[in-house]
């Protein structure tokens, strides 16, 4: 079992920057996250998500700022014996079996026994299995079975569902809530709707652009994004309430709101004459847009 | 990924090379000195320096950073390896040498040979190791291919001394492959080990260790 230093937080951000060449992957991230916490870090791509996860499992180290896991710095031997990881794509050692691999790490956790995962995760008929027989969904499986190997204090899950089918996800999400419940610190990557559905009442951190633009939680985002889309073509002027947000690309008008009835009544009354009217539900694309015009 | 060639090749051109120069027990000896020199060059350019390209770009070789692992257990894991196929290479050769020319096994005092061949290539080992961080997975082989081979043709692994082109046999006193070459001589010869042979490779180790170190620290920087 990995010891830890009790009353420490188990992350640590304190103004983080991460910049390559010109381009600021990071900027002035700070947050901190305690042990039993479940926390879903979300961004659209290229927000500064996987940046934000090398840096702390110590792939990376910070331009500037300062990072602690448990009070260690990320990639140090004591670090990594408190960490458990899943990245969103390794590839396993082709030639090596599924029972082989698992048998390697668990010597290298200390000898711990890897049944109860390998029951849990659906492992025991692919133990004899090579690695590069396993489908995307096995391998994935796999991947996270090793994460939780070693009863690690912090797992770090990186888009853990993609490719999993429904019952694996659900399954995933039952484990991953059991673990936090027994005082597992968990943090995952994701940029899935859905998934977020089911962490309503957890943590979330949203990045974009390299920057910090919601701490909360996830059911207070998902009410942001209760908003409608409406888009339309017409040639004719448009005129939209004050508090909808919308935009004009030529002859397509688009407009996000959380009464798109109340809009459309509005336009009838305007005798609007609109073609390919749709009304679809609000992205999350779409809210990280919105936070970030905040935030600048 | 590449046990046929490391495997294969130091025999094949034993039987290109060498075999048709030996008349002579004593020849045979020298030669196939030489080739189990050569042999154990390919496994430490290729094992090592190929292997550590070629793993450098590899999602796995970042995860395996992310476990409790100590690095020095990837790079003896690497090496323990690297001894396994050496041997096993310099086995072949014995093998062709057995069945092509006058050697016959109580010639040859294996265990020695292995044991003089194992430790005259560390400096190999660290060099192997720097080109495998310096170089990217796909210009590996052509790179470790460039280096070693004209290194050992250089170092008259291939040939007697006197029939190499007379700037290589003014050339060769001072390559690290000759030295390999002069301690891999002295077993099967059953001479004194060349002094000189001795200090240059502990020079070239020294100097590797050096730059090895040196490269270590900016990969690490690198990454911060």
């Amino acid at each position: 079992m990995s010891e830890t230093r009790k009353g420490l937080p188990a992350i640590e951000f304190q103004s983080v920057s991460k910049v390559f060449g010109p381009t600021k992957a990071v900027q002035e991230l700070s947050f901190q996250v305690n042990s039993g916490e479940l926390v879903a870090i979300l961004g659209p791509n290229g927000a500064g998500k996987s940046t934000t996860l090398e840096m702390l499992l110590g792939l990376q180290r910070p331009t500037s700022g300062q990072i602690r896991v448990f009070g260690e710095v990320p990639g140090s031997r004591k670090a990594r014996s408190f960490v458990g990881v899943t990245p969103q794509d390794v590839e396993f050692p082709p030639h090596l079996q599924v029972g082989e691999l698992l048998a390697w790490a668990s010597a290298v956790h200390g000898r711990t026994d890897p049944s109860l995962l390998t029951e849990s995760f659906g492992l025991r008929p692919l133990l004899g299995k090579i690695n590069s027989s396993l489908s995307g969904g096995e391998r994935r499986r796999l991947g996270l079975a090793l994460a939780f190997l070693g009863n690690p204090r912090l797992v770090i899950l990186d888009e853990p569902t993609n490719g999993l089918d429904v019952l694996g996800k659900s399954q995933l999400w039952e484990w991953m809530e059991n673990y936090v419940d027994q005082g597992g610190t968990l943090v995952l990557t994701t940029h899935d709707l859905f998934e977020l559905k089911r962490l309503a009442h957890r943590r979330m951190l949203m990045i974009n652009k390299g920057r910090l633009v919601q701490d909360g939680r996830v059911q207070d985002l998902m009410q942001k994004c209760a908003f409608k889309r409406i888009s339309f073509q017409t040639q004719e002027s448009v005129f939209w309430p004050a508090n909808v947000r919308f935009e004009k690309h030529g002859d397509l008008h688009l407009g996000w709101t959380h009464e798109p009835e109340k809009i459309l009544h509005q336009f009838w009354q305007q005798n609007l004459s609109l073609t390919d009217l749709q009304v679809e539900p609000g992205r999350l694309e779409d809210v990280f847009e919105f936070l970030q015009g905040r935030a600048d | 990924m590449y046990l046929v060639s490391t495997m294969v090749f130091p025999s094949m051109f034993f039987w290109f090379f060498a075999v048709p120069s030996i008349q002579d027990l004593p020849g045979a000896k020298l030669l196939t000195g030489s080739f189990c020199a050569f042999a154990v060059l390919g496994v430490v350019f290729f094992q090592l320096a190929v292997q550590t390209a070629h793993e450098r770009g590899l999602a796995w070789s970042r995860y395996l950073r992310c476990l409790p692992l100590n690095p020095f257990e990837i790079v003896w894991s690497r090496l323990l390896a690297s001894v396994v196929l050496a041997v096993a290479a310099v086995f072949a050769v014995l093998g062709t040498a057995l069945l092509t020319t006058p050697l016959h096994w109580q010639d040859v005092e294996v265990l020695r040979l292995l044991g003089a061949l194992l430790l005259a290539s560390l400096p190999f080992v660290l060099w192997g190791l720097i080109i495998g961080y310096l170089v990217s997975s796909k210009a590996a082989v052509p790179v470790a291919n460039l280096v070693y081979l004209p290194l050992s043709f250089a170092g008259g692994l291939w040939m007697p001394k006197h029939i190499l082109p007379k700037m290589i046999q003014d050339l060769a006193p001072v390559m690290p492959t000759r030295m390999l070459g002069e301690v891999a001589w002295a077993v099967v010869l059953q001479h004194e080990m060349p002094q000189e042979s001795v200090v240059g490779l502990t020079v070239t180790a020294a100097v590797g260790a050096f730059i090895f170190v040196c490269i270590s620290r900016r990969e690490s920087s690198r990454r911060g």
